[in-house]
């Protein structure tokens, strides 16, 4: 074992005292344990200690083997450098700063991508081994719920040591002060042994509990819920909890460490699968049909048995069920991955735009790397004549080197350390501060020591590599050279070299404003659009008529009860209802035939039924013709609204009130009685699209959502909602209670993410390129103000060096610009679909190229006018 | 450059390098007989460790101012061990960080502190 801390030491070292070296530290030792006695423990790690210390510095002492005066330690470096570093604040603080925002943000993403695609679930047992499961539609690959006899099929035949059926609900948790919406888990029995999970208190389902729909009214607390409303105290077992407003007994309580198996979704309560709402409502529709796929199903892998014997077992399973039961298994499979934080369906597209963002946070902080080598570069040139001197003098390569390098090491580190700093607080931030959601999230990103270590030693390994090219650089001139001409020497050589890294810096600088310009167009393009229709005040909550036994005439009646019901009520200023919600996402399209049925023309058309009213409650605006009327009933002539969208794809003359329609296999025409303006159906990222609205009434659809606005001031209105519509009828599920100014902003957040990442970042690389170039510049000026002043002594004017100066900057930048152009044009192709506007918008590339002109401008203007300011007499002079 | 400033080069001596330069100068030693050496020179006040020791051989060896010993192995010792002895540029070097903390020392009597 003592053999492997001398590996720590260089091999030289190994091979001349290696052997002397281990047999002493035995020695030191076992006398340490003789003297030492019962303090040996104290004694004998600081001897280890000390003798990998040595190791690891003898390594240093031969990077500077063939210098002699080693007595001028390590640490005399560090002075050194410490001292000259704040001799010049401004280049250490620029260099701090610009890498602590680097590595920070890189420190950012890689805890955020951490948490969200590699972590496990906490709190459970084995979690490699439990499994997501879900059914898929073969042709459309899209993964959709379990029916629950499925699930019992799947527990039956797969490969599985457990198999549990789930399904999130909120339901309503009655408390002294009223009512709140809670999350609840409805599980099959076997949830917590599934995950391994130990209950603190109390007990978990029991197989009984599986059988007899509504029979038990039992829930197991989450620790937090115990904690919040029962103060955490041992006697809750057997208290009365009412949820839904039925009373529950509570049995048990989940331990401290387990927070759902679900990413962000901590639920309240866990109850029993046959407590379900809908299900208690429909038993029969929601435990023995096929065709109703409203769970999802986790299990725990055989040991011995891996996820693709798991799959192909699956594919086996499904294969027979889509043979027995083809009118609803036909096409359907099932597919199981590992269970993760984030939904398994959702990872891929998730990945995709976290590891677009990883990439432009990596590209930031090499800009920053490159910036900082950069400075130190420029330093390191300045000091050419100390340099020379100090080499003339005797002063090895090897010490300079190492005297450089301690320089950037210190100022990596300092910044790398910074950097982990700014990332910790920032992760410590409470997310739901500022995700615009109704549920709380619960979100860990805290950076743990392994990734801040990681991140400290990767700064470090860049500072080495981005400190020695400078270093190796400046030493490696010619003497005499230097000592005659300080002009002249390895300046051309850096030169060349600070040039490269100005051209990344500026290529990588023109990719990120491409980016975030494209980004920041499509925010402002979807906001824009945000005005379709007044979303202020305004709540959503959903519910299906159809499962609660309703047909489209007593559906009706229901309907105008309740919004005559709720309109009533002071809280509530307007109610509305439609089978599709605009910005809900997930709305169907169809074909619609403007001239009849089977004809060449047809639009790819949103649709959805609507109530009366609903134009006029969310403000939607009538162009042409008329909304629907109560006298649109079921008895009437079938009557259609379309949007201007679609009047214009319709038909040529864009006239569309009194013509007929026609959509999908329905034979019915509709005729067009009005125009609406433009709504996003499908979310608001959605380009404007085409929409049909039908009347309730004539084409009934039970699956509903219903839309009120809050009358200005009201508050406590979730419940109030509720309580309402529970009390036209007590026993309809609802869904959660959510603004519709939320959904938006739900639906544009990775977009804004993505526009408010790329244009942070693309402001801070264009201010490190700013920086740099003004550094190239003015080191420039600085290098030629003998040859300028003999250029002004003959009679140039100054407008003609600014001229100059200016030009060379503009050159400069050339090349950079060009590769980051191409770059980001071809960067845009890949993400083209999730953009409104087309990665070729020239607008964002107009602005791209006026920001960086006006930049570069910025940075030459100082040298330039330092430049023009050069008397020729002092120039000539100036050495 | 003359060969003062090389010797001055080294100076001021860490501490260890002096000592172990020092217990060189009577004999050549090996590892364990320098620390115990050292040990006794300072009565025990400095111990140093088996990494702190061999590095400062090995460093003292690159600077030319020890060298190692090839010699027949101790018939009353069962391994073989490495020996040192100081070169004359070690003997200089030494020498110099005498006169050093001499007049170190010199300086600190004359001001009033010490002995």
């Amino acid at each position: 074992m003592l053999r492997l801390l001398l590996l720590l030491y260089p091999p030289a070292f190994r091979e001349d005292f290696g052997p002397d070296a281990l047999r002493m530290l035995r020695a030191d030792l076992s006398e340490a344990r003789r003297s030492a006695g019962v303090l040996s423990p104290l004694v004998v790690p600081r001897l280890l200690a000390d003798f990998a210390l040595q190791g690891l510095l003898r390594r240093w002492d031969g990077a500077g083997a063939a210098w002699s005066g080693f007595a001028f330690g390590w640490g005399q470096d560090v002075r050194l450098a410490i001292r000259s570093s704040l001799r010049r604040p401004g280049f250490a603080l620029v260099s701090v700063v610009s890498l602590a925002i680097g590595v920070g943000v890189n420190g950012i993403m890689f805890s955020v991508t951490d948490s969200l695609f590699l972590q496990e679930i906490p709190g459970v047992d084995e979690p490699e081994r439990i499994l997501e499961i879900g059914t898929v539609q073969l042709d459309r690959d899209r993964f959709i719920g379990f029916s629950y006899p499925d699930f019992l099929d799947l527990r039956a035949h797969a490969p599985l040591d457990r198999a549990v059926f789930t399904s999130m609900e909120a339901v309503s948790l009655l408390e002294d002060d009223g009512g709140r919406l809670s999350q609840a888990m409805f599980t099959s029995t076997g949830y917590f042994e599934t995950l391994g999970v130990r209950p603190a208190l109390g007990r978990t389902f029991h197989a009984g509990e599986e059988v007899g729909v509504g029979e038990h009214p039992v829930v197991i607390l989450s620790h937090r819920t115990w904690v919040d409303r029962f103060d955490g105290r041992a006697d809750v077992l057997g208290q009365t909890l009412r949820v839904n407003r039925e009373p529950y007994t509570v049995v048990g309580v989940a331990p401290a460490d387990f927070t759902g198996h679900l990413f962000g979704l901590y639920p309240d309560l866990w109850l029993p699968l046959t407590q379900h709402p809908a299900a208690v409502s429909d038993p029969e529709r929601y435990f023995q049909s096929r065709t109703r796929s409203w769970g999802a199903v986790l299990g725990r892998m055989d040991s011995g048995t891996d996820l693709d014997e798991v799959n192909a077992a699956l594919s086996t399973i499904f294969a027979r069920l889509a043979q027995e039961y083809p009118e609803s298994n036909q096409n359907r499979g099932a597919r199981a991955a590992q269970a993760g934080m984030a939904p398994a369906d959702a990872r891929a597209p998730m990945m995709m735009t976290f590891a677009l963002i990883t990439l432009l946070t990596m590209l930031v902080l090499a800009a920053t790397c490159a910036n900082v080598a950069g400075m130190l570069l420029a330093r390191a040139s300045a000091r050419e004549q100390e340099i020379a001197i100090r080499a003339a003098l005797g002063s090895p390569r090897n010490r300079l080197v190492r005297h450089l390098m301690t320089e950037a090491m210190i100022v990596f580190g300092v910044g790398g350390a910074a950097g982990i700093g700014l990332a910790r607080s920032v992760l410590g931030i409470d997310p739901n501060r500022f995700l615009p959601v109704s549920i709380p999230i619960d979100l860990d990103f805290s950076l743990d020591g392994r990734l801040a270590l990681f991140g400290l030693l990767l700064t470090l390994g860049v500072g080495l590599v981005f400190g020695l090219m400078p270093a190796l650089n400046v030493t490696k001139q010619e003497l005499s050279s230097t000592l005659r001409d300080p002009a002249g020497g390895t300046g051309a050589r850096a030169s060349r070299l600070r040039r490269v890294f100005v051209s990344a810096q500026i290529a990588i600088t023109v990719l990120l404003l491409g980016l975030s310009g494209l980004s920041l167009r499509s925010v402002f393009a979807w906001a824009d659009l945000e005005a379709g229709f007044d979303i202020d005040d305004v709540y959503l909550v959903s519910f299906d008529l159809d499962q609660e036994g309703y047909d489209a005439e007593r559906g009706t009646v229901f309907l105008d009860d309740l919004v005559a019901h709720l309109e009533a009520q002071p809280e509530i200023s307007a109610a509305a209802v439609a089978s599709e919600m605009p910005l809900d996402g997930a709305s169907s399209a169809m074909p619609v035939w403007p001239d009849g049925q089977g004809s060449e023309r047809w639009v790819q058309s949103h649709f959805g039924s609507v109530r009366p009213g609903y134009f006029e409650m969310l403000g939607i605006g009538v162009v042409r013709g008329r909304p629907f009327t109560s006298t649109d009933g079921a008895d009437a002539g079938r009557v259609a609204v379309v949007n201007e969208a679609f009047a214009e794809a319709g038909w040529p003359d864009g006239r569309a009130v009194g013509r007929t329609i026609s959509f999908g296999l329905d034979p019915a025409t509709y005729t067009v009685v009005g125009v609406v303006e433009d709504t996003k159906a499908d979310g608001i990222t959605d380009r404007r699209a085409p929409q049909v609205f039908t009347a309730l009434a004539q084409s009934w659809v039970g699956d509903l959502h219903l839309a009120v606005r809050r009358a200005p001031g009201a508050e406590g209105f979730n419940g109030a909602l509720n309580r309402e519509i529970l009390s036209v009828d007590p026993a309809v599920a609802l869904s959660r209670v959510r603004s519709m100014e939320q959904t938006s902003r739900v639906m544009l957040l990775p977009h804004r993410l993505m526009a408010g990442t790329a244009s942070a970042l693309g402001a801070l690389a264009l201010f490190l390129s700013a920086l740099g170039l003004y550094g190239v510049i003015a080191f420039a000026v600085t290098r030629q103000t003998r040859e300028i002043g003999v250029r002004i002594a003959l009679g140039a004017g100054r407008g003609k060096v600014i001229g100059r100066v200016v030009g060379s900057g503009l050159l400069l930048a050339l090349p950079g610009t060009a590769i980051g152009l191409l770059l980001s044009l071809t960067l845009g192709q890949v993400i083209q679909g999730i953009l409104p506007v087309s990665a070729f918008d020239p607008i964002t590339y107009a602005g791209t190229m006026g920001v960086l002109v006006v930049v570069v401008l910025t940075a030459c203007l100082a040298p330039a006018l330092r430049a023009a300011s050069i008397h020729p007499m002092e120039a000539l002079r100036f050495e | 450059m003359g060969k003062g400033s090389e010797v001055d080069g080294f100076l001021p001596l860490k501490p260890a390098h002096y000592l172990i330069l020092l217990s060189l100068v009577e004999s050549e030693l090996h590892g364990y007989g320098l620390k115990k050496a050292i040990a006794a020179r300072t009565g025990g006040q400095v111990r140093l460790g088996a990494g702190s020791l061999y590095r400062s051989l090995a460093q003292l060896t690159d600077a030319e101012l020890i060298e190692p010993v090839d010699r027949d192995p101790d018939p009353l010792e069962d391994e073989r061990r490495s020996y040192f002895r100081i070169t004359r540029k070690g003997r200089e070097v030494a020498a110099a960080e005498t006169n050093r903390l001499a007049a170190l020392v010199a300086g600190a009597r004359a001001a009033g502190v010490g002995g």
